[in-house]
């Protein structure tokens, strides 16, 4: 009997916080609440003091040094893992030579890689009812004066770390995540986005700067999650707002809906249109829907998934069908990776983890197969999103579980690392990590990068490093 | 709202939420003095603060959002181990009952988890918060609550396979 079957557990029902604990408590908060928001910062002090007494003071100094200064780069794991290396090499585990060679790709392997023809075209996209633009950026001018929008008015706030992302340099398009980056500051075609949030009320301000100017801010949006994923397009900044998708143009300063979620999103199956691109002219959705008992909310209740995925007009207002499918990621240039619900048995029956991925090409409203990745294939390493290689930001990581079990679910006991480069559209494979040559119960890869990947097992992370082929723990 | 309006709807939240909040956070962090720690700070701040809710059910998820912020950045702070103290659990607990091994097993191997799976687990398994709400609360997507509830389940169906067969062997 587990949590998940009776909801309860003695133990956990019985846990007691003492009345004098609370009133003792209680009395702090108000001796401390009386000197203002300085008693925060003075716990936060006291804490790291107690850090210090207990010997962790060192480590979390040097990380969060570390954090702050390699976050932009997305270099913040390397910095611990170099730091880890310097300082902690004693901690090594003999076990090189656990992982096989990649010269060994298996025929069956050849097979599931083979290239999905390059004129394949989906059914529900060969309609196309318009001239689809190619859109080219033009260049924003340096001279172009921000306008002011709607509330316009210069932050007060000082900007203490110039702590931004470049995003993918030459590129028309950029997208970023601000899901696990809040405080992050991002740089678009010179234009500086800086994204705030105001806890109290749940809203966020949205503020954008030339040329290392004083901060405008461009909008408020109120929401209660927090994923919300800009795309920058030419001229253009697109994001999820109160009732839609909002564009604001860094030239113009002009700030519209360009998706109304009451009246747009009506042409869609699925609930809860998610963006995952933008062009000049198009917005690219995906929904799911799932045969749900209708009194639980319960994903146990879950008994199947359907994706759907559209491309949105944004001039004509019209919604086009792309497939059953869903976004995973964007890649670069026209790019995304995207998924099938998988044919074969799969464990959760809310959402599947390993999922048929495939690289697709998308032209305005016409989708085109590149690549199938993988029948049971996952690249978005945690829910964060895909990881490209750090020299060639078209090549993304991605991996395939080879292995099933009798009842045709995946066998997670093993798992194969590739590399896929969209302008060669050829998989390179990079190592085959095997959950027993390790001493783990699965292979479940937390983060990829070109050296090495970090592997998650009952609360502790490893590293493994592909050159060397050894296997470590990963602080 | 003046001092003592405050001071009394402090003295009220600490009576409704206090307990769970401490059941919540005991679990995560493993200990009563950091788990004391956690919801001091998470009072405070709701007390210095002083954020204004659309209803009780926002100001519970708000309270449970904080500590659960407060929660993480401490642990990225402390040692990764997955060692559970049993005396530390029991000195949490009545004298005057006796409990199910059972149970206490769930309850040290569901400790001993990962926040990350542990943290949905409890919100949605324990104290019945829907997938949307549990996502809300831990500002995660539902997709990464179901993956994680997925995970966790994996991870703790093995430890008690293991478990129980070590037990019968």
């Amino acid at each position: 009997m587990n949590y998940w079957e009776k909801g309860k557990n003695q133990i956990y029902d019985n846990l007691e916080f003492s009345t004098e604990s609370q009133n003792r408590i209680v009395e702090e908060i108000l001796k401390k609440g009386s000197n203002g928001t300085d008693s925060l910062s003075e716990l936060d002090s006291k804490r790291v003091e107690k850090m210090k007494k207990k010997e962790y003071g060192d480590i979390f100094k040097k990380v969060t040094v570390a954090s702050l200064s390699l976050i932009a780069t997305g270099g913040i794991i390397a910095g611990v893992v170099a730091y880890s290396n310097g300082n902690n090499s004693s901690k090594k585990i003999a076990a090189n030579a656990v992982v096989e060679s990649t010269e060994e790709v298996s025929s069956d392997l050849i097979l599931k890689e083979t290239e999905v023809e390059e004129t394949t075209k989906m059914e529900e996209t060969t309609e196309v009812e318009e001239t689809t633009e190619v859109e080219k950026e033009t260049e924003v001018e340096e001279t172009t004066e921000l306008k002011e929008t709607t509330e316009v008015k210069e932050t007060t706030e000082e900007v203490v770390e110039e702590d931004y992302e470049e995003g993918n340099v030459g590129k028309d398009f950029y997208y970023l995540d601000f899901t696990n980056t809040p405080d992050k500051n991002t740089k678009v075609k010179g234009y500086e986005f800086k994204y705030e949030k105001n806890r109290s009320n749940n809203t966020y301000s949205l503020f954008v700067r030339k040329n290392g100017g004083e901060y405008k801010k461009i909008d408020t949006i109120k929401s209660k999650f927090d994923e919300f994923a800009f795309f920058a397009h030419g001229n253009k900044l697109f994001y999820p707002s109160d009732n839609g998708i909002k564009a604001y143009d860094v030239k113009t300063s002009k700030l519209e809906y360009v998706f109304d979620n009451t009246t747009d999103a009506s042409q869609m199956d699925g609930e809860r249109p998610w963006v995952y691109g933008a062009t000049n002219n198009y917005l690219y959705f995906s929904t799911t829907s799932h045969t749900q008992n209708a009194a639980s909310t319960d994903s146990e209740a879950w008994t199947g998934v359907q994706y759907y995925s559209y491309a949105f007009n944004m001039k004509t207002k019209k919604v086009t069908f792309l497939g059953n499918r869903e976004f995973v990621d964007y890649i670069a240039d026209d790019y995304y990776v995207m998924a099938e619900v998988p044919k074969y048995n799969y464990e959760d029956p809310g959402h599947p983890f390993e999922r048929p991925l495939y690289v697709v090409k998308i032209n305005g409203n016409v989708i085109k197969d590149v690549k199938l990745l993988g029948e049971r294939a996952y690249c978005d390493f945690f829910a964060r999103g895909v990881r490209y290689s750090e020299d060639n930001l078209h090549k993304i990581f991605f991996e395939k579980f080879e292995k099933k079990l009798k009842n045709g679910c995946t066998d997670f006991t093993q798992s194969t690392l590739y590399t896929y480069d969209i302008d060669k559209n050829k998989v390179e494979k990079i190592a085959t990590l095997s959950a027993n040559k390790f001493g783990l119960n699965d292979i479940f890869i937390e983060d990829v990068t070109d050296d090495y990947c970090v592997l998650l097992d009952d609360d502790i992370s490893y590293m493994y490093t592909f050159a060397t082929k050894e296997f470590d723990y990963y602080d | 709202m003046n001092n003592q309006d405050r001071e009394l709807d402090l003295k009220q939240t600490m009576s409704t939420y206090g307990e769970m909040l401490f059941k919540i956070c005991f679990i995560m962090v493993k200990n009563k003095y950091d788990t004391e720690d956690i919801i001091q700070e998470t009072l405070l701040q709701y007390y210095v603060d002083k954020p204004k809710f659309d209803s009780e059910v926002h100001k519970k998820a708000w309270l449970i959002r904080v500590s659960q912020n407060k929660c993480k950045n401490l642990l990225k702070y402390k040692k990764r181990h997955s060692y559970v103290q049993l005396e530390k659990i029991e000195e949490c607990l009545p004298n005057d009952k006796i409990y199910n091994n059972e149970d206490m097993e769930e309850f040290i191997e569901l400790a001993k988890l990962d926040y990350k799976y542990k943290s949905v687990i409890v919100l949605h398994y324990i104290e019945n918060f829907s997938v949307e709400e549990t996502a809300d609360m831990l500002e995660i997507s539902q997709s990464a609550v179901k993956m994680r509830l997925k995970r966790g389940r994996e991870k703790l169906k093995k430890t008690y396979e293991k478990y129980y067969v070590e037990e019968v062997l």
